[in-house]
């Protein structure tokens, strides 16, 4: 070899005896007939680890992954790869930590077979310093999920209870007392009658009774409807610090969706907001179409939406200057050919400019005097999670306004 | 003077030498400073490594000569040897990638800047 190209000679065998992973060269037996660098820095270990010199690379591997010398022995193409990135580890002493070693073998010849050896103890500590942090995320979103459940869970059981009380409240209004009145103005009328047959002064004590009968009756029935509206209100507080928790959590997870009858959901949310209603001497117009189709949603969430809009038209009669009989009729039925239900709820209310019906759905906007402008905004927000529709149409001031929800049911 | 690589007080004796000295040597011997950085590489490493001489002086040993020592049973023990490191191990250098059973003694001591590694083949 002429000086030349023993100097290239020299520098290929510097280039690749500093490759930065480690090459060996073996027989069919595994006898090592050429080795890197890296190959010695990386195998010299394992040969001293798995007490065998660093002359037969199949003898070491035998040591740390008997399983991958029978893949070499069983291969049988004439070349090719016959195994990738495959792993394996080393603990250097009981103290120490573990090593990690990645090896790729390619067949090139019957009698010549390349070793290509990796030390991956940094990546595989990358790894694992990953992997705990999916854990942990993972267990973060667990906690999330059941908080979320829970809110949810809670807060289905604190509406049907609400909806329990608002019966209790509408059932507090005793007329029974008015008609104890009546009876006492006519025995009133007929004193004397009373005395020709019951007795001289017996008239008036009977009236007396009475009157002390109905006395504690009323006593009695402010009492309880005091508790009742105290009940209400308690469970209206519960229901608002729910809420506010369920929007703190709203986006981090996707809401546990089940089927349920709107049919139920607009039926609990009248029952809520009747008191609302009847104290405003609002007619209850409901057109309801019979065995409607169930959906998928958040039962809870649609009920909020359904006493916001409620509420909303109750209020609305507030500020009217007609003298017109006051309705809300409530409309629900299929749109079978769009696989649509329609909720409508429109009232002879005061309506609003129709130049602002978008505007209305937007976070702090209201057409009310005292409205926080956040009702409108959230019910579109659960509507649209529910994959819905919602507009609101009025023909102008004093002219009253209708409210569409459309849910898809298929 | 004839040094031998199991010769006890290596240390202090190659620390009297100087680098003609260490040519004259039947073994191989590399002196560095603690971080690896060759300051000195006899004649019988040269040749067996096919390396020049002068050429490898101020490059670290460990990652750029022979990167085939560096891993936890020769580079670590003299970056973590406390007080002094004396320990002959057998082990295979890959001289022109041709795997070559050598044994090598590690030394470093407290008192000197200097550590060094030798080399003798192994017949």
């Amino acid at each position: 070899m002429n000086d030349n190209k023993h100097s290239e000679y020299s520098e290929l065998l510097d280039f690749i005896n500093q490759c930065p992973v480690g090459l060996v060269k073996s027989n069919k037996a595994g006898d090592i007939e050429l080795l890197n660098a890296f190959g010695s820095q990386i195998l010299f270990p394992l040969s001293i680890y798995s007490s065998c010199d660093l002359s037969n690379i199949k003898t070491i591997l035998n040591y740390f992954d008997a399983q991958l010398v029978k893949q070499i022995d069983s291969f049988e193409p004439s070349f090719g790869p016959i195994c990738e990135e495959h792993r394996f580890e080393l603990r250097p002493s009981d103290s120490a930590s573990l090593q990690f070693y990645s090896i790729s073998i390619n067949k090139i010849s019957e009698s010549v077979f390349q070793y290509v050896l990796k030390d991956i103890t940094a990546i595989v500590r990358k790894e694992q310093e990953l992997q705990e942090l999916i854990e942990a995320s993972a267990m973060q979103a667990g906690k999330l999920e059941m908080s979320v459940g829970l809110l949810h869970d809670v807060g289905n059981a604190v509406t049907s209870f609400g909806t329990e009380v608002a019966k209790l409240k509408n059932s507090l209004e005793w007329r029974e007392l008015a008609d104890l009145d009546k009876l006492l103005n006519l025995f009133s009328s007929h004193e004397s009658g009373l005395d020709q047959s019951m007795g001289p002064g017996k008239g008036k004590a009977v009236q007396k009774y009475m009157h002390a009968l109905k006395n504690s009756l009323a006593k009695k029935n402010s009492l309880l409807q005091e508790g009742a509206n105290k009940l209400y209100e308690n469970t209206s507080h519960i229901q608002d610090v729910l809420n506010i928790q369920r929007h703190y959590v709203k986006d981090k997870v996707k809401n546990k969706r089940e089927l349920i009858s709107l049919f139920s959901v607009v039926e609990d949310a009248i029952a809520i907001q009747a008191g609302v209603i009847l104290k405003r001497n609002i007619e209850l117009i409901k057109d309801f179409s019979p065995k409607l189709p169930r959906i998928e949603g958040d039962h809870t969430r649609l009920i909020q939406v359904v006493i916001n809009i409620l509420k909303n038209s109750a209020e609305a009669f507030d500020s009217i200057s007609h003298q017109d009989q006051r309705y809300i009729k409530i409309t629900l039925r299929a749109l079978e050919q769009e696989g649509l239900l329609l909720l409508q709820v429109s009232d002879n209310a005061v309506g609003f400019d129709p130049e602002k019906a978008t505007e209305l759905f937007e976070k702090g906007q209201t057409s009310k005097q005292t409205g926080t402008g956040f009702g409108l905004y959230n019910c579109k927000q659960i509507i649209d999670s529910h994959h819905g529709e919602i507009s609101i149409s009025s023909e102008g001031i004093d002219k009253g306004a209708t409210l569409r929800i459309k849910l898809p049911y298929k | 003077m004839e040094l031998k690589l199991e010769q006890q007080d290596l240390f202090q004796a190659l620390e009297a030498l100087d680098n003609d000295a260490y040519d004259e040597l039947d073994f191989g011997l590399i002196k560095m400073d603690r971080k690896g950085h060759i300051l000195a590489y006899n004649k019988w490493e040269a040749q067996l490594a096919a390396n020049n001489q002068e050429a490898v002086i101020g490059k670290n040993f460990f990652t750029q000569i022979a990167p085939c020592t560096n891993n936890f049973m020769v580079s670590e023990k003299y970056g973590l040897f406390q007080g002094q490191l004396d320990e002959t191990m057998d082990y295979v250098f890959t001289y022109r990638i041709k795997p070559t059973p050598v044994r090598l003694r590690l030394l470093a001591h407290e008192s000197s800047n200097n550590q060094y590694l030798a080399v003798q083949l192994k017949s």
